[in-house]
C-alpha cells in the first residue's frame, strides 16, 4: 500500500504492506531505530510510540493503522538541537542505565504529561507501568518525570543529531515481506459488508492486542484482516434511557475518561483499571475483551453482574444476546460468520449500589487475572443485603455466577461472618483449574477469600468521596 | 548532576555521556544495525531434552528460494566446543542433545519470513535418551550421563571445604536451627535479547558486532570452536542493552561468524526472539540447599554446615565458578569457627545455568540470612544485635576460612540500620495493618567477593591518547552494559586531566581498537579497568606537562598544569593549547598504555587447587545491610513491598547516581526474585517462555528505595571504590523473607515467596492439622 501519514514532524508517503508491523516499518525500512523491541507481545514498552501524541505500542500495530496518522518517535521528540524537558530530566536523574527500555518511557512520559502536568508519584508509577526497566529499578525514572519541569535545566544535546537522523533513513534497507496478507479498514458499515463479502475467511479485530501476539505466534494465519477501528459508529458512549450503550470498538481508555461510566458503573471502572498496562487500554477495546472471550477477561466478571447484554449486526439484521449466551465457553462466541459485535448495552444499575472488582493476578500491572470478583450489592433501609450479584473471573471456562450463593446472601447482615459462613459452598462450587500461573487449589481458596474483603470495602464506600477503585494508588499511599 | 562541558571531580554525580545518545534514541546497540543487504540467521532447536542425534535433513529448507545456507555440524572446522573453564558445549549439535534449547542447525536466508519457514523444514531423527531433571538424582550412580567423557560423571564441579572443628563443631552448640531452601531460576530478562551481525570478507575474516560482556573471551572461542586463527576474528561490543551475566560468554557469537562465513560479503543477522532467549539463553542457577547453623546460648556463631546442589543444565557455563562462589559465601559476613561446606554443581538436562549478577551469593545468602532470623527467634534475640554480635571485622577469618584482609565497614551499615527511622519505627509500621492485612520488617547482612579469585589472573590494560584536535580518547576493552562504568572512567580521566568530559573521548571495546580488559563482570569491571586507566592518564599527565614546559622553557615542569583544554604555565598564566601539543607530538609521545593486575589472595584455606583454579578465596569483599518493609494480604498471601532501604560498604563512590542506580536496579531484581520471577520448567520444557507468563517487576512492583553508603575507603581500590555491582542483589530475597516472618510468622524456605505459597503457609499456620 502507499502508506502516507507524518512521521516526526515530515509528511511521508511509503510504499509498504498494511501488513508490516510498525515496529519493522519504523526500524528497518525507516532506519528509526530509536524504537525498541524487547518482546513483541506488548509486555515490555520498549517500542512505544506516540500515535496523534498518545502513547501506543508499535510491536502491535500494523502499518495500515498509521493511514492519517502524526507518528512521533524518540528521535523526533525534540523538535531542536536541545534536549526536550524529559529527555534532559532522565539524563540529569540518572533514569538511563542500559538505555534500551529509555526511548519507550520517555514517550510515554510525554503521552503523561501532556495529559496531566503535574503527575505526583503513584500517578506515573501507574502511567510507566507498562514499560518493563530491567536495570533502574524505576525510581530515577520516576524522579525525572516528577521533576521534569522545574528542576532540569536543558542540557546541551549529542553531536550531529540532524545529519544522523537523515543519514540513518537513507542507510535503512528494508527486508520484504513475502506474505503480503490485505488488510482493510472500512470506513463505514456499508464497506465493512462488502468486504466481510469478498473476503469472507478474513480476521476481523479492532485493538489488535490479541490478535497481533497470535498472529506472531503462528497461532492464526487469516488470509486478509479487517480492522474495525475506522467505523465511528463503533465508538460511540450513549445514555438511552435505562442504559448505557457501549461501541464495541471504545477502548478501555476512552470508556475510563467517560464520567458517564467511571459515575455510572464503577465495577466496570474498577476492572479497567486493571486492566494490562496503560498500552494496552489505549489500544485494547470493550468488544475485542468480549470477542476473545478468555477466562481471564477483565470485564467479564464486571459486565456480568451489571446483567450486560451484547448487540450483534450482521449484513441480514441485528439480534441481542445476554452475555451468558453470547460467551459459550472458553475463547468461544455465539458469533456467526458475517456478523460482528457492535455495542455492550448495560442496563442502569440500581442506584446507591455498592460496587466493587478485586482483581488477583501475580503482580500489580500488566497481569493477567488469576481469580477476580466482581460484586454488586443492594442494602435495604436496615443495612441488610436486599440484592447482590457476584461474577468470578479465571476460576472457570468463563464468568461464573453462583445463583444459589446470591440467593444464600439476600437479608443477611452485612458483615464478615455473613461471607464466611458461605465460603465452604463458594469452595464447593467452583472448579478452576491449574496452570503455569497458579494451581487451582490457589484459585479457588482466593477466590473465595475475596467475598471476605466486601465489609470492609463496603464500610469504606460508606465514608465520604473516596474515588472509585483507585484499589492501586490507593494501597501505594498506604504503603 | 554536573554538566559534561564543566570539570567535574570524584565524588560528583557527573551525567554519563551516554544517556545523551540512548535518550535521543541514537545509540546503536548491536541489534540497531541493518546494513545493506542484510541476511538472517536463525537456528533449529532441539525441542527434546536429551538424545542422541542420528541425522539431520537440510534439503528441503535448502531448495527454498531465498535460503542462502543450511549448516549443521558437519560445516564445522573446529573443535565445535565452547565454554569456559570446560569447553563442552557444541556450536550446533553434533551427536547429543543434552536440553530443549540446543542447536541442531543453522538457516540463512533472505529475509525473516523465509528464515521462518525454512526453520519449519528441517528434519532430524533422535534416538531418545533418558533424561535427567534433578540435581540430586543426576548423581545416583544409575542416573543417565549427560557427558560420558566426564570424569565425575553429573558432578561438573564438588568442593568440600572444612574450618576448625566442622561437623564436630555442633556438639558445644547450645542452640542449633536448621533449614532446606530451594531457589528458584531467575531468568535475567535484559531488554535487549541476544543478537549480533557478522561479515566475513573474501579472504576468511570475520567481524562480528554483538551484545556481549566478553569480547575477548568470545574472540577465542569463536576461533577455536569454528577452527580460525584468532587473528581471523574480531569483535565489536557496543553498549549492552542489559546483561546481568547473561551475555557473559558466547550467545550467537560462533553461529554467527559460521553463517558468515559460508556467505561471504553479506552481512548477516541474528536475533533472538524473547522466546528463544528464554529457551537458549542461561539462567541463574537454581540451589538447594541444607543449612545448619549453632551458637551459644548468648548469641556467638559456632558452627554452620551447608550442603548446596546447583543445577547447572547440560553445560559448564561457569557453573563451577557459581558453586565456588556460593560456597565462599555460604556462611554469611560472620565468625563461625567450626565450619563443614559441600558444594556442587550437577548437570541435568534442564536450560543451561550459568552467571546472573551475584554469581551464587543470592542463593546462600537467602539460605543463611533465614537462618539468621530463625536462630535470633530461638534465643529470643533481636534479629540486628544477632548480626552485629558476629560481624566480620578485618583480620577475622571469615566461615571459609580465608582471612578477611581489606576494608569491612559492615559495623559501619548495621550501625547505621540501627538508628535508620525504617527500623526504629518498625513496631509503628507493624500496628498500622488493616484488615486482613499484616505488616512486617526484615533485615539481611552480605558480603559480596570481587574479582577472579587467585589462579584466573583478573587483568586490564588501559590507553589513554592525548588527539591532534586536543581531546583526549580513552580506549577500555571492557563492557558497558548499562551499569555506567564507561562514564565512570571518563570521570576519573577528566578529574586527573582538569578536563571537562565532553573533552574525553571513549572508544567502546573492540578487538581490533582497544586492549585486553577481561570481562563485564564479577563485581571487578571498575576496580581492574580504573587501576589501569588511573596511572594511564597521570603517566600521560606527567609527560604533557613536561612536553609543555619544554615547548616554553620552563625549567620546572611542577610549574605547569593541565587546565581545560590547554597546559598553564602558572607563574607566567601563559598557556600552550591542548590541540597545538596534539599536533606537535608524535602518536608515540602522546599515547600511554598500562597494564594492570589486581591482587589476589594469597593464602590457601583449602588445599584443593580446583576450587582455587574456580576462584576460591577473594581478597576483597563489599558489605551491605538491606531492610525491607512488607504488607502481606492475608485473603490472598500476596506480598507487597512498602519500604526499601539499602546501606551498602562499597568502598568510595565516585558517581553517586550511578551508584545508587546499581544499588537500587539490584533491588528491584532481588524483589523479583524473592517474589515472583521463576522460570518453571517440566521434564525440561520452560512453561514461562514469554514476558507474558515470566513475572518481572513493574513501577507499581517496586516501592520507594532509600540507598544509602557508608563510604569507607579500599587501600587497593582505585580511589579507593569497591565493587558495587553485584552486592545489591544479594539481600533482597532474605530480607523479605524475614519480613514476611516478622508480619505474619511463617517461614518460607521455598523462593519465590508467591501469593500461592504464602496463603499455603498462612493455612497451614491457621489451621495446623490439615495437611
Amino acid at each position: 500500500m502507499k502508506l502516507s501519514c507524518s512521521i516526526n514532524g515530515v509528511a511521508r508517503t511509503i510504499d509498504v504492506s498494511a501488513n508490516r508491523r510498525t515496529v519493522d516499518l519504523l526500524r528497518e525500512d525507516l532506519g528509526l531505530t530509536g524504537t525498541k523491541e524487547g518482546c513483541g507481545t506488548g509486555e515490555c514498552g520498549a517500542c512505544t510510540i506516540l500515535v496523534d501524541g498518545r502513547s501506543r505500542l508499535s510491536c502491535l500495530m500494523l502499518a495500515g493503522q498509521l493511514e492519517g496518522r502524526r507518528i512521533t518517535t524518540i528521535e523526533g521528540l525534540a523538535e531542536t538541537e536541545q534536549l526536550h524537558p524529559l529527555q534532559s530530566s532522565f539524563v540529569r536523574h540518572g533514569a538511563v542505565q542500559c538505555g534500551f527500555c529509555t526511548p519507550g518511557m520517555v514517550l510515554t512520559a510525554t503521552d503523561l504529561l501532556d495529559q496531566q502536568p503535574h503527575p505526583d508519584r503513584s500517578e506515573i508509577a501507574r502511567a510507566i507501568s507498562g514499560n518493563i526497566c530491567r536495570c533502574t529499578g524505576y525510581q530515577k525514572i520516576i524522579d525525572a518525570i516528577e521533576y521534569a519541569d522545574n528542576h532540569s535545566p536543558p542540557v546541551a544535546a549529542a553531536p550531529t543529531p540532524a545529519q544522523s537522523r537523515q543519514q540513518r533513513v537513507e542507510q535503512a534497507h528494508p527486508t520484504q515481506t513475502i506474505t503480503d496478507r490485505p488488510v482493510f479498514f472500512p470506513e463505514s458499515i456499508d464497506q465493512l459488508w462488502r468486504l466481510i463479502a469478498a473476503h469472507p475467511d478474513a480476521r476481523l479485530f479492532c485493538g489488535g492486542t490479541d490478535l497481533l501476539v497470535w498472529l506472531r505466534a503462528r497461532r492464526v494465519d487469516p488470509p486478509a484482516l479487517i480492522g474495525l477501528e475506522r467505523l465511528d459508529e463503533l465508538h460511540t458512549i450513549a445514555a438511552t434511557g435505562d442504559a448505557i450503550r457501549i461501541g464495541a470498538a471504545t477502548s478501555h481508555a476512552e470508556l475510563l475518561a467517560n464520567p458517564l461510566i467511571t459515575e455510572t458503573l464503577p465495577v466496570l471502572a474498577q476492572a479497567l483499571q486493571q486492566l494490562g498496562s496503560p498500552h494496552i487500554r489505549r489500544m485494547g477495546t470493550i468488544g475485542g475483551n468480549l470477542v476473545t472471550a478468555s477466562p481471564a477477561g477483565d470485564t467479564l466478571p464486571p459486565l456480568s453482574v451489571l446483567d450486560a447484554s451484547v448487540d450483534l449486526v450482521s449484513a441480514d439484521g441485528s439480534r441481542i444476546l445476554s452475555l451468558t449466551d453470547f460467551i459459550s465457553g472458553p475463547g468461544t462466541t455465539a458469533l456467526l460468520p458475517g456478523e460482528i459485535l457492535r455495542s455492550v448495552i448495560v442496563p442502569l444499575p440500581p442506584p446507591k449500589a455498592f460496587h466493587h472488582f478485586e482483581k488477583v493476578g501475580l503482580r500489580s500491572a500488566l497481569a493477567c487475572s488469576v481469580a477476580s470478583l466482581a460484586a454488586l450489592i443492594e442494602r435495604a433501609q436496615d443495612g441488610t443485603i436486599r440484592q447482590v450479584r457476584l461474577a468470578w473471573g479465571s476460576v472457570g471456562p468463563t464468568v461464573t455466577r453462583l445463583p444459589e450463593i446470591e440467593a444464600a446472601l439476600r437479608g443477611e447482615s452485612l458483615n464478615e461472618t455473613t461471607f464466611a459462613a458461605v465460603l465452604p459452598a463458594v469452595h464447593q462450587a467452583l472448579s478452576p483449574i491449574s496452570d503455569v500461573r497458579a494451581g487451582a487449589d490457589y484459585r479457588r481458596q482466593v477466590a473465595a477469600n475475596l467475598l471476605l474483603r466486601l465489609p470492609e470495602m463496603l464500610s469504606e464506600s460508606s465514608a465520604p468521596a473516596q474515588r472509585p477503585a483507585d484499589t492501586v494508588a490507593a494501597s501505594r499511599r498506604l504503603a | 548532576m554536573t554538566d559534561n562541558d564543566r570539570t567535574v571531580a570524584i565524588g560528583e554525580s557527573m551525567i554519563r555521556p551516554d544517556a545523551l545518545t540512548k535518550v535521543r534514541g541514537e545509540e546503536r546497540f548491536a541489534v540497531d544495525h541493518y546494513p545493506s543487504g542484510l541476511l538472517w540467521a536463525g537456528v533449529k532447536r532441539a525441542g527434546i531434552p536429551h538424545g542422541h542425534l542420528l541425522s539431520v535433513v537440510t534439503d528441503e529448507a535448502a531448495k527454498i528460494p531465498g535460503v542462502c545456507a543450511v549448516l549443521t555440524a558437519a560445516d564445522i572446522n573446529g573443535t565445535n566446543r565452547q565454554g569456559v573453564i570446560r569447553k563442552d558445549q557444541p556450536v550446533l549439535v553434533d551427536e547429543r542433545i543434552r536440553h530443549c534449547g540446543d542447536p541442531v542447525a543453522l538457516v540463512v536466508a533472505e529475509t525473516q519470513e523465509i528464515l521462518a519457514v525454512a526453520l519449519e523444514q528441517i528434519r532430524f531423527e533422535v534416538e531418545p535418551l533418558e533424561p535427567v531433571f534433578d540435581p540430586c538424582a543426576a548423581l545416583r550412580s544409575d542416573a543417565p550421563l549427560l557427558h560420558p567423557d566426564h570424569p565425575d560423571g553429573n558432578a561438573l564441579f564438588t568442593a568440600h571445604i572444612t574450618v576448625g572443628a566442622g561437623e564436630n563443631g555442633f556438639a558445644d552448640c547450645a542452640e542449633m536451627v536448621e533449614g532446606e531452601f530451594d531457589l528458584p531460576r531467575q531468568a535475567h530478562a535484559f531488554l535487549e535479547t541476544e543478537n549480533g551481525w557478522a561479515r566475513a570478507d573474501n579472504d576468511g575474516r570475520v567481524e562480528i558486532t554483538v551484545s556481549t560482556q566478553t569480547p575477548f573471551r568470545d574472540r577465542s572461542e569463536v576461533a577455536e570452536a569454528l577452527g580460525l586463527s584468532v587473528d581471523r576474528v574480531r569483535i565489536i561490543a557496543p553498549y549492552c542493552g542489559g546483561a546481568f551475566g547473561g551475555k557473559d560468554g558466547i550467545t550467537v557469537q560462533s553461529l554467527l561468524a559460521l553463517a558468515a562465513l559460508h556467505c561471504p560479503g553479506r552481512p548477516v543477522k541474528m536475533w533472538w526472539r524473547r522466546e528463544e532467549s528464554f529457551l537458549a539463553g542461561v539462567k541463574r542457577h537454581p540451589a538447594r540447599l541444607l543449612y545448619r547453623l549453632g551458637a551459644d546460648r548468648s548469641g556467638t556463631l559456632a558452627a554452620l554446615s551447608v550442603e548446596a546442589w546447583f543445577d547447572t543444565g547440560p553445560y559448564d557455563h561457569l557453573g563451577g565458578v557459581v558453586a565456588a562462589l556460593g560456597i565462599e559465601h555460604a556462611g554469611g559476613p560472620y565468625r563461625i569457627p567450626h565450619v563443614d561446606l559441600k558444594t556442587r554443581a550437577v548437570y541435568t538436562n534442564n536450560p543451561v545455568s550459568g552467571a546472573f549478577r551475584g554469581f551464587g551469593v543470592p542463593q546462600v545468602a537467602a539460605a543463611m540470612e533465614s537462618m539468621m532470623d530463625l536462630l535470633a527467634r530461638r534465643l529470643q534475640l533481636c534479629p540486628l544485635e544477632l548480626r552485629r554480635r558476629n560481624a566480620l571485622v578485618r583480620g577475622d577469618h571469615c566461615p571459609a576460612g580465608s582471612t578477611r584482609q581489606g576494608s569491612i565497614g559492615l559495623t559501619a551499615c548495621l550501625d547505621r540500620l540501627a538508628t535508620h527511622p525504617l527500623w526504629t519505627t518498625r513496631e509503628q509500621w507493624r500496628a498500622a495493618a488493616g484488615p486482613h492485612r499484616s505488616h512486617g520488617t526484615g533485615i539481611a547482612a552480605v558480603a559480596h567477593g570481587m574479582g577472579y579469585g587467585p589462579l584466573v589472573p583478573d587483568t586490564a590494560t588501559a590507553a589513554i591518547e592525548l588527539l591532534p584536535d586536543g581531546r583526549f580518547s580513552v580506549q577500555a576493552g571492557v563492557v558497558d552494559m548499562g551499569q555506567g562504568n564507561a562514564a565512570t572512567y571518563l570521570q576519573m580521566a577528566a578529574d586527573i586531566l582538569n578536563q571537562p568530559p565532553d573533552r574525553l573521548l571513549l572508544i567502546l571495546p573492540d578487538t581490533d581498537r582497544t586492549f585486553p580488559c577481561g570481562s563485564s563482570s564479577a563485581s571487578r569491571t571498575t576496580f581492574t579497568y580504573a587501576n589501569a586507566l588511573i596511572p594511564a592518564a597521570r603517566k600521560l599527565r606527567e609527560l604533557l606537562l613536561a612536553r609543555a614546559s619544554e615547548m616554553m622553557l620552563v625549567q620546572d615542569h611542577r610549574e605547569m598544569l593541565l587546565v581545560p583544554g590547554a597546559v598553564r604555565h602558572l607563574p607566567s598564566g601563559r598557556d600552550i593549547e591542548l590541540a597545538r601539543l596534539g599536533s606537535l607530538l608524535s602518536r608515540d609521545e602522546r599515547f600511554v598504555s598500562h597494564h594492570y593486575r589486581a591482587p589476589a589472595a594469597r593464602e590457601t584455606p583449602s588445599d584443593n587447587s580446583n576450587l582455587r583454579l574456580h576462584g576460591f578465596p577473594h581478597l576483597i569483599f563489599s558489605h551491605a545491610v538491606h531492610l525491607a518493609r512488607v504488607e502481606v494480604d492475608e485473603l490472598t498471601g500476596r506480598v507487597s513491598v512498602a519500604a526499601y532501604l539499602s546501606i551498602s560498604d562499597c568502598g568510595r563512590i565516585i558517581n553517586p547516581v550511578v551508584f545508587s542506580g546499581q544499588q537500587e536496579g539490584a533491588v528491584a531484581q532481588g524483589i523479583g526474585y524473592a517474589l515472583c520471577e521463576d522460570v518453571l520448567v517440566d521434564r525440561g520444557q520452560i512453561r514461562t517462555a514469554d514476558l507474558a507468563t515470566y513475572i518481572l517487576p513493574t513501577s507499581l512492583d517496586v516501592p520507594p528505595l532509600e540507598t544509602l553508603a557508608v563510604s569507607l575507603s579500599e587501600h587497593d581500590g582505585p580511589f579507593g571504590l569497591k565493587g558495587a555491582g553485584e552486592i545489591g542483589i544479594d539481600a533482597p530475597a532474605p530480607a523479605l523473607a524475614n519480613a514476611v516472618e516478622d508480619a505474619c510468622s511463617i517461614r518460607l524456605t521455598r523462593f519465590p515467596l508467591t501469593a500461592e505459597r504464602v496463603l499455603g503457609a498462612l493455612t497451614e499456620r491457621n489451621n495446623p492439622r490439615r495437611s
